[in-house]
């Protein structure tokens, strides 16, 4: 079975057979992800979890910076 | 209330060597005619988003153009960071501003904080189900 016939075959579902899937999918991902086969990548973690200064300017920047973008 | 997107947490190693799964988020970030699709730790405990040095480049922006300048804490206090304003797009979501403290540090990866990506989306964070879920603000 193709990929798009797949999908169109959970789209004829019932809800709570879709949701049923939904959470069979997200136990494999995590599974796969336990065993480490999503990624190796190594991260650092530098939380800047004391910078309200730099919080106060970013909103400031949000505030003037009102409208669409891009 | 919008649909929820899930992702999986993922392994993850500090600077002892030691891993531990981690929110981790991919994102696809725009500057202008320039995106990027990137990775970033969901960090509810940092005060802003953070955005690498090298990332800002790739996007395009250009560091003496920025006026707003700052300091940041913990070890990237150690660097200089200016304030920029990217477009974000999380999965099918539409797309959300979000203000970054751009660093000059290269070895930090992007980090999603309170200022502005919390405000923006709402996550449950399931640990021990190794996942965390997305959700546009209400």
């Amino acid at each position: 079975m193709s990929l798009e016939q797949l999908v169109h075959e959970l789209h004829s579902l019932s809800r709570v057979d879709k949701l049923r899937v939904v959470q069979l999918l997200v136990n494999d991902l995590a599974a796969d992800e336990a065993a480490g086969v999503l990624t190796q990548a190594q991260y650092e973690v530098w939380s800047p979890a004391d910078s309200g200064d730099a919080a106060r300017v970013l909103l400031q920047m949000l505030e003037e910076d009102r409208g669409p973008r891009e | 209330m919008s649909d929820a997107l899930y992702f999986p947490y993922v392994n993850v190693s500090n600077s002892l060597g030691e891993i531990t799964p981690r929110p981790i988020l991919p994102i696809t970030l725009i500057h202008q005619s320039q995106s990027l699709d990137t990775l970033g730790l969901l960090d509810s405990g940092a005060d802003v988003n953070v955005l690498p040095f090298q990332l800002g480049l790739q996007l395009g922006l250009v560091w003496e153009a920025q006026r707003h300048q700052f300091q940041l804490s913990g070890n990237l206090a150690n660097f200089e960071a200016r304030g920029v304003i990217l477009s974000a797009t999380v999965g099918s979501f539409i797309p959300v501003r979000l203000a970054f403290a751009w660093t000059r540090a290269t070895s930090v990866s992007p980090i999603f904080g309170q200022v502005n990506f919390f405000m923006e989306y709402d996550v449950c964070f399931s640990r021990s189900q190794l996942k965390f879920e997305i959700r546009t603000k209400s």
